[in-house]
């Protein structure tokens, strides 16, 4: 048997990638994979061009595995005209309505991705794997149907962060006493980092000037506008001296930046899942989080989650876990518990070929 | 070294670190620890660490309700009024029209090339794609540098660049290493570009020729630079 997991590009830093990259890990012992791209960055494992997909399976107990993610034309096409057995994994596609002030090709793109959901999730599919129960239920609301349906947390690569040593030069940088809130996220205006901002500056000027807001994640130039408003706004809020952003960073600089954040906190308006979220919590960081799309689901009882993203009720609940060690030691172990109960590879694998084995 | 420190042993805060084993290497074991060590810190006023003593201990649950009902009466009880009305400007800044998002971005001090090419380009409206999809050559070729990487990616994949794309395109070019022929082939005939269905005149065969050019092995262009240097007397 042949199976084949297909996504428009494969890059390093990425949770698409990486759950690409698990799933090519975790097949191998269930016959021939490979994966399949048209752009790629990584040249482990090897990738193979997504025009070769078609001359790849050919046998209808073959299997493919698209990640849907994006509009990305070839797809429809690939998926009805092979004759194979077709899985898809939906990590949802962020509403348009969020990039449109910044870029046109931006809410484009999005805005064809959500086209394309429903002929997705009426096209002829034998499984369907949600990164969340969140978008597993946006698939059966545009068709998909309820007994080919499951929610499956994506792989991620948690097991190297516990591997490979922090960054030391992050660790000098950022341990001198303050507050260290963290954020992990790509710099896009999903992840609304301009009410994060208006929480760190109610925090750090009516509680604790001795803090800092660092965000963690990589600049999308061609929303260049975001980061200018974000700038614009932290000096609006007199917060210049007080917020770093990284860009994109290293893998030991990621450790790093968990190893020294006091709390992980977002308020991210649209996640399928929120991997950062699971890195937290693997690496004992306690979460104070907006509870939008399918964080709640992924947070659960492992951190405070609120249902509005109101700045003093985020700044009051930084204050209580800053100001008490034992409510921060809880709460991170709550979320190791629930990162060892729920999402590590090794239970993602199980679950990923238990789902398998459910295909005719 | 560091003023705070915590260390966390199975969710509970143990204080017996002695600064000088607290070296990043130290830091770097209790860190590999799958049973959860974190070490945040160094406190000068901590002692040797003990790891074989200490022993699995869970903190009891905390109760997340009740713990939000405490923060939301903390915010209610405080009497101060906030020295900034955040959510005020939070609001001013979600409304800002595009035009305002257009002047923050040129007044903007952090802007990198990418950015300052999309600011000459766009906003300048200094290329405008046509509807018709249909360019001559010398359309594009008469750009250079950064504008030149820009407005082939509009012109022939009819969209921006993604900036790992626009930053590899820009500095084989400055470097030599590719032509804006060859920039604009890759574009054009690569899977995407296909897609896009972009007519360029006068692109093909000139692009045939610089693959051609370019896949000349090695060696053979080696020969050839040194006969031509032996030539030339140099």
């Amino acid at each position: 048997m042949r199976i084949a997991i297909l996504a428009p590009s494969i890059t390093s830093h990425d949770a698409v990638s990486n759950d690409v990259l698990g799933m090519y890990g975790a097949l191998q012992n269930a016959g021939e994979v490979r994966i399949f791209a048209e752009g790629w960055s990584l040249t482990e494992p090897r990738i193979f061009s997504s025009s070769k997909l078609e001359s790849f399976l050919k046998k209808s107990d073959d299997i493919l595995i698209y990640h849907f993610a994006r509009g990305w034309e070839p797809a429809l096409p690939l998926l009805n005209s092979l004759k194979c057995r077709k899985i898809i994994k939906y990590h949802n596609i962020t509403p348009a309505k969020f990039f449109a002030r910044y870029s046109a090709d931006f809410a484009n793109q999005c805005r064809e991705g959500r086209l394309q959901l429903r002929l997705i999730a009426t096209s002829d599919t034998d499984l369907f794997l949600s990164a969340s129960g969140y978008n597993m239920r946006e698939l059966l609301a545009e068709g998909a149907p309820e007994t080919k349906s499951f929610a499956l947390p994506p792989f991620h690569h948690i097991d190297r962060l516990h591997s490979i040593e922090a960054d030391a030069a992050v660790l000098d940088q950022f341990q001198n006493g303050h507050v260290n809130v963290c954020t992990v996220g790509r710099l896009t205006p999903n992840k609304g980092h301009p009410q994060l901002i208006a929480a760190f500056a109610a925090y750090h000027h009516e509680y604790n000037p001795r803090s800092r807001l660092i965000i963690v994640g990589k600049h999308e130039t061609r929303l260049a506008k975001y980061g200018a408003l974000l700038r614009a706004l932290i000096k609006r809020l007199a917060l210049e001296h007080a917020v770093t952003f990284t860009g994109g960073v290293s893998d030991n600089a990621l450790k790093a930046f968990y190893t020294i954040a006091d709390m992980f906190v977002t308020t991210s308006e649209h996640e399928g899942f929120c991997v950062p979220l699971v890195e937290a919590m693997a690496l004992k960081v306690p979460i104070v989080a907006y509870g939008s799309s399918a964080i709640p689901e992924t947070v659960g009882q492992a951190g405070i989650v609120w249902e509005q993203s109101n700045p003093f009720l985020m700044a009051e609940s930084i204050n209580a876990i800053a100001s008490d060690s034992s409510l921060s030691a809880g709460l991170a172990q709550m979320g190791w518990g629930r990162y060892q109960d729920l999402f590590t590879n090794q239970r993602i694998g199980s679950e990923f070929l238990s789902a398998l084995r459910t295909l005719s | 070294m560091c003023s705070r420190a915590i260390l966390l042993h199975g969710g509970r805060a143990v204080t017996n670190v002695k600064p000088l084993d607290v070296t990043y290497q130290y830091c770097k074991l209790i860190i590999r620890n799958r049973f959860g060590f974190h070490v945040y810190g160094t406190n000068p006023d901590l002692q040797q660490i003990d790891l074989q003593s200490m022993s699995e201990t869970r903190e009891p649950e905390i109760d997340i309700e009740e713990l939000k009902a405490g923060i939301r009466r903390q915010v209610e009880r405080r009497e101060t009024e906030p020295t900034t009305p955040y959510a005020q400007i939070l609001a001013e800044f979600d409304n800002l029209e595009p035009a305002s998002l257009t002047q923050l971005l040129i007044a903007d001090p952090f802007s990198d090339e990418f950015t300052q090419t999309l600011t000459k380009v766009i906003l300048q409206n200094e290329f405008v794609r046509r509807s018709d999809d249909r360019y001559h050559l010398n359309d594009l070729l008469k750009y250079d540098d950064q504008k030149f990487v820009w407005i082939a990616y509009l012109a022939l994949l009819k969209r921006e660049p993604d900036e790992e794309g626009f930053t590899a395109f820009l500095e084989r070019l400055r470097r030599g290493r590719l032509t804006k022929i060859d920039i604009l082939a890759r574009l054009r005939y690569s899977p995407e570009g296909k897609r896009m269905k972009v007519t360029v005149d006068g692109l093909r065969v000139p692009a045939l020729i610089r693959r051609l050019c370019l896949s000349v092995p090695v060696r053979l262009r080696t020969r050839a630079l040194n006969l031509r240097s032996k030539i030339s007397g140099e």
